[in-house]
This record gives structure tokens, C-alpha cells and sequence, in this order.
């Protein structure tokens, strides 16, 4: 946990630095004395870096809390995850190509299998299930407008 | 007279009454499913409610909230597992009941008790809102600004592991808030010359992303992880609990719905809190303390009242002032944002019909909960069943057309899954979300209050210390901000000063 704390620092005080350099071209406080663009974001940048600081401070003077803790990046399981992640971004994909209906037949039942269904007509039987509950209470019940190919446009 | 009929003639329509019901029995579900949480259920839900018209969806959503924390009692009392933290009391005593054979008598009070101290809490709000908000009417921006300070120095107490973490989450949300237009100039900032950043990043996809994708990610986790649901394994039998239990907790109830709704309008605490502390005065008073712990029906009744409590105690701040007392209400004040009511004390003067249709709406949500409560229970043990497998694919889908369905645009999808992989990253290295959402949503009042001061003032910082409403607010605001990190210092300095065991945060078991 110790190395991800100080990279936690490190990366606060990176993001403060950032937004004082992006908003280094808005405009400050005027003549009057009122402040411009840049005041609130100057603000945070700050507070960004002292919190950063602050981050780097807790570390150094109590090396010792949280030393039992372990943060898991990067395990086997923790890799599903972000492959949960990275289908459901082909899924999004997916959805402005092919619209709401073939995009979550085929997600769902991806994410299925992907997580252990070894049943196919459970999968396929809890995809048209899916997309028939939100198409109704979406589309029919709620009027609201669900994703459509580009192609149909 | 002629408001409150309004009201009346929109909560009582079919199509809020079906909103009503169709929310809170989400809500249930949503509550008994360890691992998917209150906030988890409104963010998902929110999108929902922007195609309604009116306030039939404000409704679908208090109806989800006091539906979610009701929920978390039935896994509690059946599998020894809280749906929700604020069930995590009503283990201690709900689960041994169950184990003795009377899970229906426990689910009966249980239910009993969180519509009372919903119905109760409701009450209060009615009549104490109103009072505050004549109080709070003539604030002009420097109170307004000192108001938002204190909103968001309630981020220390809702920083579950570390403050220093919390406050970096409520500065990134604060620095999400500022991509867009300036609220004063109109000038653009942080837009990188994209359309789409010109309207500023839309809120609700990144609450969507991390409250219900990133969870959506942590199920698919603790699905390899071996953690499969617990299987309901005890028999229901009766659940309408008699007239002599009911007569022997209702003293515990009452006092426990005290305690939840003045702990629910404090900023920063929460339905955990108030269970606790219910559950610790209600075997103080008892005359069976000794039952405690082994199932007695004070312990599995206090818990409920209390938590329960704290929906109506929460809305106390939220209308009156504009200050979400935790996530739940934080996200739920994005939702009235995007209805076009902008809470605070005005709200009461310029929306009368919709303050009193959320009175109302609350009270019916919370009978609408008991009866779901009676009527659903058995069927919502078999909803614990529900395997993660089937869940993950449903969360990440609704989070996808939910995302979608507030813009209409692709790239909302695509910012909530970015949103929703940072939440899960963020969760892991101890940070929690709520302090990000209380940026995003404070965020714009603070910055367009402190800038409208200091151009009313020329610069003049004394002006926020020479008023005493602003000042009062600003100096609460640094208590709330500094008392959990100095407090369980006092605290463990005083203990070994008195000779008690000293237990901090430093040698504490954890």
C-alpha cells in the first residue's frame, strides 16, 4: 500500500501542476479586482498539491499504517475485471454500429460465458430476457430513446 | 391550501403511483442484494427518471432510496450478510432470530420498524423544513458560498478509509466541474476546442460510471474470487408480528426514529451511524438487555427504525439548504438539478407544489415500502439468489442505456466506462466516490458564489468573516472538515489521560 500511496502523492501533485499549466492562458483577476477564469482552477490546482504533499507527509511520518494492506492491480481476477471492462467498451462500440438490440444479444451472453455460464440456451435465453425488459420499460413504458445503428440513422 | 392539493393530485396520479411503486420495489431488490448499494441504485436508476415529466421521477427515486435501505435488512436477518452498511446492525440479532426459526417474526418487525421510522422521519421534515427554510430565506452569495464550503467539508466524514484520499476525490471532482463554460465570463475553459467538452462533462454518466460500473466490476471480481451468494437456508413462517410484540418495541422504535432523523440531518453521517447508535440506546433502555445479541426483538426492531429514519432526517439539509448529507442525497441533487429545481431556501418560496408533492411522495414511498415489504418477501428471497453471472450483464447493460438515454450521445457511454474503470481503480487504492460526486455537484455553487462575492467586494476577502450567517457556516465548516482527523486524536489523548484503554485508529485492531 506504501508504494501506491506515493504514487497517489505523486500523481495529486502532477494534476495540480497540470491545471495551474492549462489554465495558465485564462484570464487572471482584472483591475478592479475581480477574479477571472483562472481563479477557481487555481484553487484546486493548489489544493492538489498540498494534498499530494500532505499524501507524501503521511507516508514518511507513519511509515508504518496500513504496512498489512495489500492493493491488488494486477491478479488474475482482477484482470477479468478489466476484461469486463474492455468488452463492454467493444459493446459501446457495438452499440453505435449495430444499435441497442444485436449489440446486447451478443454482449450479454459474452459477459455469461466470460463469467462462468457454461449453459449456452442460459445465456441466449438471459439475453433476449434482457433486451425484451429494457426495451419495454425503455422504449415503450418510459419514451425513452435507446441506442440506434449509425446505419439507420 | 391550494399547493398542498396540487401536490396531492400529482403524487396520487397513476403514473406517479406506479413510478412510486415500481422505484421502491427496485429499491428492495436492489437493498437485498449484498454488494449492490443504495447509491449504486439510484445512479443506475437516475437516467430513468430524465424522460418524465414533472416529478414523477424525483418520486420513481425517493421511492429507490427508501426502498434500498429497507432492502439491506431481508440479506441481514436471512444470510448474515447486510445488503447495505445500514443493515450491518440488524445482524446482530435479525440472523439469530432467523436461527432460532423465527426469520418471519423478524422480517415483520424489521419491516414494521423501517416504516415507522421512514413515516416518522417524514413527519419531522415537514414540520421542521419549513421553519429553516424562512431562517435560511434571506442568505445572499457570501452565505451561499460558505454554505457550499460547508457542504463539501462533510467529504472528511464520508471518506470511508482516508481523509487526505477523500479531499483529493472532492478536488477532482471540483476540477470536473470546471470543464466548460465559465459560469461568470461564459468563457470556455478546459475544453480543448471539442463540442462535446463545451457543454461540460454531463455529471450523470460519471455518477452512473462510478457508482454502478465500477461495482458492476468488483462483482465480476468477487465472482472469480470464489464468492458465491449465500443461499437462503432458513423457513418463513409468520410474518405480521403480533400486537404484543409490536406494543413492547414500540418505545424502541420511537426513540430509534429520533435518533435517525437528527443524525440524518447532520451532514456527513449516515444510515450506519444511526443503526449503531439506535441499537446501542435500544439495549441501554431495555428491561431484557441480557437478550441482546441472541435475538431479541428490540435489536433486530432498533437498527431498522433508525436507519430508516435517516431518509427524512437527510432531506432536512438537502431542501433547505442545498447540502447533500451523503451520496445518496448528493446524487439525488443532481437529479432535481436536471428537473430544473435548484434546492435551497428558495425552493420553498418558488416551488411550493413540488416541495410538498416530495413530502408527500416520501411518506407514500415509505407505506408503499412496508406493503412491497409484507407482500414481496418471499419473493425476494429468491431474488438473493440471483447469481453474479446473470447480475454483472444486467448492471453494465442498464449502465450503458442509462448513460446514453440523458444525452442521446455515444461518447456519455464511453465517459461512463472511463468513469467507471477509474472508480474501480480509485476503490482499490482506498478512495471513495462520494466525495467526488459532493465536488461535482458544490462545485459550480462554490465557484460562482465566490467569485460573485469578491466582484460585489472588490477583492475584499473580510467580507466573508464580517457577516455572521457566513461566518457561522464557514467555522462549522472548518469543525466538519477538521473533527474527524483531530477528533479520535482528542479522543485516544483523553482516554489515556482518564486511564482507559486506549484504543486509535493507530493500534486499533483493524
Amino acid at each position: 500500500m506504501k508504494k501506491y500511496n506515493l504514487v497517489v502523492a505523486a500523481v495529486s501533485v502532477l494534476l495540480g501542476l497540470l491545471i495551474i499549466y492549462l489554465s495558465r492562458n485564462l484570464a487572471g483577476w482584472d483591475e478592479n479586482g475581480v477574479p477571472g477564469e483562472n481563479y477557481w482552477p487555481s484553487i484546486i490546482a493548489y489544493l492538489f498539491v498540498g494534498l499530494g504533499i500532505v499524501q507524501f507527509l503521511e507516508v514518511w511520518l507513519s511509515p508504518h499504517k496500513n504496512i498489512d494492506k495489500t492493493v491488488d492491480l494486477g491478479s488474475a481476477v482482477v484482470r477479468k475485471a478489466y476484461l469486463a471492462a474492455f468488452v463492454s467498451v467493444i459493446y459501446g462500440a457495438l452499440l453505435t454500429a449495430a444499435g441497442f438490440v444485436i449489440a446486447t444479444l451478443a454482449f450479454v451472453p459474452t459477459m455469461n460465458l466470460l463469467m462462468g455460464e457454461r449453459r449456452w440456451w442460459a445465456s441466449a435465453l438471459l439475453a433476449v430476457g434482457v433486451v425484451g425488459v429494457i426495451y419495454v420499460f425503455f422504449a415503450l413504458v418510459f419514451n425513452t430513446t435507446l441506442p440506434t445503428s449509425v446505419f439507420f440513422e | 391550501m391550494n399547493d398542498i392539493l396540487s401536490a396531492f393530485s400529482v403524487v396520487f396520479s397513476f403514473n406517479a403511483m406506479l413510478m412510486i411503486c415500481l422505484g421502491t420495489l427496485a429499491g428492495v431488490i436492489i437493498g437485498a442484494l449484498p454488494g449492490l448499494t443504495v447509491n449504486m441504485g439510484i445512479a443506475l436508476l437516475m437516467p430513468l427518471t430524465f424522460s418524465f415529466q414533472g416529478m414523477t421521477g424525483i418520486l420513481m427515486l425517493l421511492g429507490v432510496y427508501c426502498g434500498a435501505i429497507y432492502g439491506g435488512s431481508i440479506s441481514a436477518i436471512l444470510i448474515n450478510t447486510p445488503g447495505t452498511p445500514a443493515s450491518a446492525a440488524t445482524i446482530l440479532d435479525g440472523y439469530p432470530m432467523a436461527m432460532k426459526g423465527e426469520a418471519g417474526r423478524a422480517l415483520g418487525l424489521s419491516t414494521t420498524s423501517s416504516m415507522f421510522g421512514g413515516i416518522f422521519s417524514t413527519i419531522c421534515l415537514i414540520l421542521i423544513s419549513p421553519l429553516l427554510a424562512k431562517v435560511a430565506v434571506g442568505l445572499s452569495a457570501p452565505e451561499y458560498f460558505a454554505l457550499a464550503v460547508f457542504g463539501i467539508s462533510i467529504i472528511t466524514s464520508v471518506s470511508s478509509q482516508s481523509i487526505v484520499k477523500g479531499l483529493m476525490g472532492g478536488c477532482l471532482g471540483l476540477a470536473i466541474a470546471t470543464v466548460g463554460l465559465d459560469p461568470m465570463t461564459a468563457g470556455f475553459r478546459f475544453t480543448f476546442d471539442s463540442v462535446y467538452l463545451m457543454g461540460g462533462i454531463s455529471f450523470v454518466p460519471i455518477l452512473v460510471g462510478l457508482f454502478a460500473f465500477s461495482q458492476g466490476m468488483i462483482s465480476m471480481e468477487d465472482n472469480f474470487r470464489g464468492g458465491e451468494n449465500r443461499k437462503v437456508q432458513v423457513a418463513i413462517k409468520r410474518i405480521l408480528p403480533t400486537w404484543l410484540d409490536l406494543k413492547r418495541v414500540f418505545p424502541t422504535q420511537l426513540r430509534s426514529s429520533v435518533i435517525g432523523t437528527i443524525i440524518g440531518a447532520i451532514p456527513g453521517t449516515g444510515g450506519d451511524i444511526a443503526s449503531y447508535i439506535s441499537y446501542t440506546e435500544a439495549k441501554r433502555w431495555s428491561k431484557h438487555p441480557e437478550e441482546f445479541g441472541h435475538g431479541s426483538i428490540e435489536g433486530t426492531s432498533a437498527p431498522e427504525a433508525g436507519a430508516n429514519a435517516v431518509s427524512g432526517g437527510a432531506m432536512v439539509p438537502l431542501l433547505t439548504l442545498g447540502i447533500p448529507g451523503d451520496g445518496a442525497t448528493a446524487i439525488m441533487m443532481g437529479a432535481f438539478m436536471v428537473q430544473g429545481l435548484s434546492l435551497g431556501p428558495l425552493l420553498f418560496t418558488e416551488h411550493p407544489v413540488e416541495v410538498n408533492t416530495i413530502f408527500i411522495g416520501l411518506m407514500v414511498a415509505n407505506i408503499v415500502m412496508g406493503c412491497i415489504g409484507f407482500a414481496g418477501l418471499r419473493l425476494s428471497t429468491k431474488i438473493m439468489d440471483v447469481p453474479r453471472r446473470v447480475l454483472v450483464p444486467v448492471i453494465l447493460t442498464l449502465c450503458a442505456v442509462g448513460s446514453y438515454s440523458v444525452n442521446h450521445t455515444m461518447i456519455d457511454v464511453f465517459v461512463m466506462m472511463a468513469a467507471g474503470v477509474l472508480g474501480y481503480v480509485l476503490i482499490k487504492l482506498d478512495f471513495s466516490m462520494s466525495p467526488i460526486v459532493i465536488g461535482i455537484i458544490l462545485g459550480p455553487m462554490a465557484e460562482t458564489n465566490l467569485r460573485r462575492t469578491l466582484a460585489m467586494s472588490n477583492g475584499d476577502y473580510s467580507v466573508f468573516f464580517t457577516r455572521p450567517i457566513c461566518l457561522t457556516f464557514l467555522v462549522i465548516a472548518v469543525f466538519t472538515l477538521f473533527i474527524p482527523i483531530v477528533g479520535p486524536r482528542i479522543w485516544a489523548w483523553w482516554k489515556k489521560r482518564s486511564g482507559g484503554p486506549v484504543l486509535s485508529q493507530a493500534n486499533s485492531p483493524e
